[in-house]
């Protein structure tokens, strides 16, 4: 019960702090005319509330509510689909009146009519696809977040120290991101998750010490850059402490760099979760993610007749919009802020 | 040159180092008992303590030092087998040593490595070359096509069809291929059969490619040398392909390069799904196995290709173009 209510302040502090964050990056004087120009994109801006709604219901289905009976918690997700949606018996195609796969002798007996109306059908036990596509949201939102809180502050502060002493601490650094650079990320990420296990917070660690080097790389361009600058000369010379200089006016001027980062992580994170799932090393086969739903979209396009929405409903209802709208997002960004960055991965 | 070159390789030996050093922080950290477990779930513990004595995971991890515990007796003296041996008979430099000479072991049903790697080359290959000339040829013409016409309509939607085939999973690509020729048109005998992996491969990469290269073209097409090359009167033809594309190489190459070590991974799936018996398969296997030994050979070749495929491009970067120098 405790443990319920603290998990929900937990994920309300996140969601308050990302919110805060991505505001206050995106009100930072030096991007308001990039953020200009991209509201008049309705390309842009499409994606953006896209990306809005997709992890706005990954957070819903963090709140968890304590349960009654059986279930110890619950979120408003489950919720919802528990009392509004129809559950049926097994299998349906969208919109369909019979569940799939019953005998001719057997079409008109009630038990193998369909309750409810299902947009996108229903899986084997009978809960509508939507369900299923929404609890992956919950999945891929702690993929990129967790990846994100362990990538961000390695590759920033990694960046800055770098590109601001020089010296033999930026031989170091470079060394280190050289070399984990050097060891293909998806082969690490495997041989990673072998050696650890399978659960979510590995995934987020495995891929967050392999792309926190992107970021790195970034920041240490930019520091390097910022730290000829007048006013850090003139910061210096006032005689600031070094820490000062760096968190006061080092650290805001390189902060539009996460969220450039950010969109381009996620989409990868989602992305690769599938390829690992289905490998069969990603997350485990009781979560509910877009990457699980392909997997077992695998022999369920075999029967005959084929169940094809649940495919369909992962593939292009899960993950192409989010993944899309995150490049798409993405893109602009850079294009708006920097336009030397354009086609670099 | 010379000593650009002898800087560059020296430059590689530091980075070699640190990958041998993760994938030893990888893969030997573990406890030894755990790791012959993966190996014999239900053997008891003196054949485990067996396996990892015959393993050479019993030794010291980094050096053979006296006070170490695990080279103790009971009665306090260091163990012979420890004793007459020099400081660095320890798994990390054994591991380092047996790397460097490229010794890769035995996988779990005491196979060598090698063998396996030179059997499922061949397939791999069979796979990966075709739809890698395939992918560059499709990505190199549609992209000088799209930079050529820029700002225009056809451009505007090739380049959001490129995000979108970015955007679309590898699994999803390999389910809707084989779902629409297998099920729907029955056209391909699936499994052992190249064409329809090849066209994965292809669909699957050159959506990132097409972007990638407009970008190099749109770069290239700016430059000062274009307008003179169009006002001495030169074909369109010619300087799209003579000189545009001629000074696009280097970046195009180093994005080649950079994408060979991820073959081995973009076929992983590839190979399983199709059954194809190639390295992809033999990864897959391992993972599924758990065998370790083979993984790590994997991260080990991986990277030690990706180091040497970077250090063919800086290379012949100087060659190509003399006035890039190494800092």
């Amino acid at each position: 019960m405790i443990l319920i209510l603290l998990g929900d302040l937990f994920w309300l502090a996140v969601f308050t702090l990302s919110v805060y964050t991505v505001f206050r990056i995106l009100k930072h004087s030096s991007l308001s005319d990039a953020v200009d120009s991209m509201k008049k994109k309705r390309r842009v801006r499409i994606a953006f509330y896209v990306i809005c709604i997709y992890f706005l219901i990954g957070f819903v289905d963090q709140l968890k509510i304590p349960g009654t009976g059986t279930t110890t918690e619950f979120s408003p997700i489950d919720f919802f689909f528990q009392t509004y949606i129809e559950k049926e018996r097994t299998y349906s195609a969208p919109w369909a009146k019979r569940v799939t796969g019953i005998s001719e002798e057997n079409l008109h007996e009630e038990i193998n009519l369909v309750k409810g109306l299902h947009l996108l059908g229903t899986d084997v036990n009978g809960y509508d696809v939507f369900y299923t596509i929404f609890k992956g949201a919950g999945t891929a939102l702690i993929l990129s977040f967790g990846t994100s809180i362990i990538a961000f502050p390695l590759g920033v502060a990694l960046g800055i120290l770098a590109g601001f002493f020089g010296g033999w601490v930026d031989d170091l650094i470079q060394w280190l991101y050289t070399t984990v650079a050097s060891i293909p990320w998806l082969l690490f990420v495997i041989a990673f998750l072998m050696v650890f296990g399978r659960e979510l917070y590995w995934i987020c660690l495995a891929f967050g010490l392999t792309s926190w080097v992107g970021i790195a790389r970034l920041v240490r361009g930019e520091t390097l850059k910022i730290k000829q600058l007048d006013y850090i000369l003139a910061a210096k010379a006032t005689g600031i402490p070094v820490l000062r200089i760096l968190y006061k006016h080092l650290l805001p001027n390189v902060t539009y760099l996460i969220i450039i980062n950010f969109t381009l992580f996620s989409s990868n994170v989602i992305l690769a979760e599938s390829v690992l799932t289905f490998i069969g090393i990603g997350v485990q086969p009781g979560t509910a993610s877009w990457g699980v739903m392909l997997v077992e979209a695998q022999q369920e396009l075999t029967r005959s007749p084929a169940i094809w929405w649940i495919f369909a409903g992962g593939s292009f209802v899960g993950i192409l919009p989010l993944v899309l709208s995150l490049n798409l997002f993405g893109d602009a960004l850079r294009d708006a802020l920097d336009p030397r960055l354009r086609g670099q991965n | 040159m010379s000593i650009y070159i002898l800087r560059r390789l020296l430059y590689t030996i530091p980075i070699w180092f640190g990958v041998m050093m993760i994938t030893f922080l990888l893969f030997n950290m573990r406890d030894p008992i755990s790791i012959a477990k993966v190996h014999m779930p239900q053997a008891p513990l003196p054949t485990l303590q067996g396996w990892v004595r015959a393993n050479h995971f019993h030794i010291p991890l980094f050096l053979n030092l006296p006070s170490d515990a695990e080279t103790e007796q009971a009665d306090g003296r260091v163990h012979p087998e420890f004793a007459e041996k020099s400081i660095f008979y320890s798994q990390f430099f054994l591991g380092m040593r047996d790397m460097i000479t490229f010794q890769l072991g035995h996988d779990k049903n005491m196979k060598p490595i090698s063998e396996s790697l030179a059997e499922r080359i061949g397939p791999s290959l069979s796979i990966m070359l075709p739809s890698f000339v395939l992918s560059i040829l499709i990505s190199v013409v549609v992209s000088m096509f799209v930079a050529y016409y820029r700002e225009s309509a056809a451009d505007v939607s090739i380049v959001f069809i490129t995000v979108m085939m970015m955007s679309i999973a590898l699994p999803v690509y390999i389910l809707a291929a084989n779902f629409v020729f297998g099920k729907i048109l029955k056209l391909v005998p699936i499994y052992n059969h190249i064409f329809l992996p090849v066209l994965i491969a292809v669909f699957s990469s050159v959506g990132g490619n097409i972007r990638f290269y407009r970008t190099v073209f749109l770069e290239q097409m700016e430059q000062d040398y274009v307008r003179t090359a169009r006002a001495k009167g030169i074909s369109e033809a010619d300087v799209l392909f003579k000189h545009v594309l001629r000074n696009s190489l280097i970046p195009i190459l180093t994005s080649v390069v950079m994408a060979l070590p991820f073959l081995i991974t973009g076929s992983l799936l590839l190979e399983q799904f199709f059954g194809i018996p190639g390295m992809g398969d033999m990864m897959y296997t391992a993972v599924v196995s758990q065998d370790f030994q083979v993984i790590k050979v994997m991260v080990y070749l991986g990277s030690f290709l990706y180091m040497l495929g970077s250090l063919l491009t800086d290379i012949s970067y100087t060659i190509a173009d003399p006035r890039v120098v190494f800092k």
